[in-house]
């Protein structure tokens, strides 16, 4: 049955009612987390994520064998959000390597990454207090083609024999090859994405593994702004209640009861 | 005036065309829907214009280690490689209007050394998969041993020889990856799609700034 229409000519799209009212629903819980956060009203914690903690031991270790970090965001574009996932890490990698002086080599496969890139690395490394360790050289587009990029990441592990090799953002195929060259150059590896097809090549690889949103709140575990955590927490209500709606929904289709499935499906 | 133009505009663009999205897929207006068709085509068009950006900082990185005396080899096939396809490419076009994705030159690089080259590499994936598999597949722990287990059904089910040792291992494979298997990959699929949105307001109110190149204050 078509919607009735808002004004005008303007109506919901048949069979988005649904997602209308979690749409909105979603960011008002969103939304009154963080207020309730900020006012102090709640006072959410985050459990404890070991592949962001092992970042220090990452670097630390890259250091002192005098050899440097590779970090990737993958295949992704500027707009993936893995890939914005990715970046937030990066700024705090890019720190880390600068105060302690160790040399970053940063890959990526879509050009639209390297401004955004380049500018993180370099505000990191002036908030740091050591502009001099930004390296332009050292942020690089390698191709837009899978495989091709697959290669000149494999190249840049073994060649410069990175010690510590982070994998975070948007991963196909690919993900084992940069994994297994990580591996085999003996570095320390730190992966996540959200692709379920990759998941397990990292978790059987590497040291560390981010897995689905892990990564994407990764950027506000680092941070511990209130107003970060409190976006985890109105998260974890959304999921709750999603979790409540299949369980009712799911019995009541059990029992016959069809038209809270149909309802949720309007 | 700095902080306005490095950080609240892109912010409030940022807001105005996610919003402006969302509402193009949940609403049916033409115009709204017919506006939001064009800001997409305008996107990839401006994203385009980073490839310059790529192309000229790879060359000139190529340049220097040329210059340096460093992978002489390297740099200068990778130079070349990109180079003269795409000036002969163009040159083609400019001169005949022969389109660069079916001018023959260009047509025959591809064909004849990037694709094999790609497969190359999608075929080394085989022997990466058998080294993971080794380390992965050793029982040290209960969940290891889980993973040996239901690795070595779904393995057996999808070679021919399982089925003539047991006529049940492809039946319990498709258990596998439709029960359990599917009920994991749900989870991760919901938790993401969940953290995205978290992720979208944090970028819509300026918490999180990674992806204009600014770190979290």
């Amino acid at each position: 049955m078509p919607l009735p229409p808002i004004c005008g000519e303007m109506a919901i799209k048949e069979g988005y009612m649904m997602p209308f009212i979690l749409f909105i629903s979603c960011m008002a819980i969103i939304g009154l987390s963080i207020y309730l956060t900020r006012k102090g009203v709640i006072k959410p914690k985050i459990r404890r994520l070991p592949a962001i903690d092992a970042i220090d031991e990452a670097v630390g270790r890259a250091t002192e064998l005098g050899r440097p970090v590779h970090y990737t965001v993958g295949l992704g574009s500027v707009s993936n959000v893995q890939v914005i996932a990715g970046l937030s890490i990066l700024s705090y990698v890019a720190r880390k390597c600068a105060e302690y002086d160790t040399r970053l080599i940063v890959t990526f496969s879509v050009p639209n990454v390297q401004p955004v890139v380049m500018d993180l690395v370099k505000e990191a490394c002036m908030a740091a207090g050591k502009p001099e360790n930004f390296k332009p050289e050292d942020i690089r587009w390698l191709s837009g083609r899978q495989f091709s990029f697959a290669t000149g990441v494999m190249g840049i592990i073994m060649r410069e024999k990175v010690a510590a090799n982070l994998l975070l953002g948007y991963f196909a195929a690919e993900s084992l090859i940069f994994a297994e060259a990580g591996f085999r150059a003996g570095a320390i590896q730190i992966a996540g994405t959200t692709n379920s097809y990759q998941i397990p090549f990292f978790v059987t690889t590497c040291d560390y593994t981010l897995i689905s949103e892990e990564l994407i709140i990764a950027g506000a575990y680092i941070s511990q702004i209130p107003e970060q955590v409190g976006t985890i927490f109105g998260q974890d209500l959304i999921r709750l209640i999603t979790v409540a709606l299949i369980v009712i929904g799911s019995i009541l289709y059990a029992v016959g009861f069809k038209d809270f499935y149909l309802w949720l499906n309007m | 005036m700095s902080r306005v133009i490095k950080r609240d505009i892109p912010i409030l663009l940022l807001t105005f065309t996610a919003l402006f999205q969302a509402a193009d897929t949940l609403i049916e207006e033409p115009t709204l829907n017919s506006y939001a068709d064009s800001m997409r085509s305008a996107a990839s068009i401006i994203g385009t214009f980073a490839l310059i950006l790529s192309v000229t900082l790879l060359t000139r990185l190529h340049t220097r280690r040329l210059q340096r005396r460093r992978t002489i080899i390297e740099s200068t096939v990778l130079l070349i490689s990109l180079w003269i396809p795409l000036v002969w490419g163009l040159w083609q076009f400019s001169m005949g209007g022969v389109s660069p994705t079916i001018e023959p030159f260009v047509q025959g690089v591809f064909n004849g050394i990037v694709s094999p080259g790609d497969s190359t590499i999608y075929a080394i994936l085989a022997f990466f998969i058998a080294s993971a598999a080794y380390r992965a597949f050793r029982a040290r722990s209960v969940e290891a041993t889980i993973l040996l287990v239901a690795g070595i059904i779904v393995m057996l089910a999808k070679a021919p020889i399982g089925e003539s040792i047991w006529s049940g291992f492809p039946i319990l494979s498709d258990w596998i990856l439709n029960v359990p298997n599917r009920a994991g990959v749900t989870v991760i699929i919901l938790s993401a799609i969940l953290a995205s949105i978290a992720l979208y307001v944090r970028m819509m109110l300026g918490y999180e700034r990674g992806w204009m190149g600014r770190a979290a204050e």
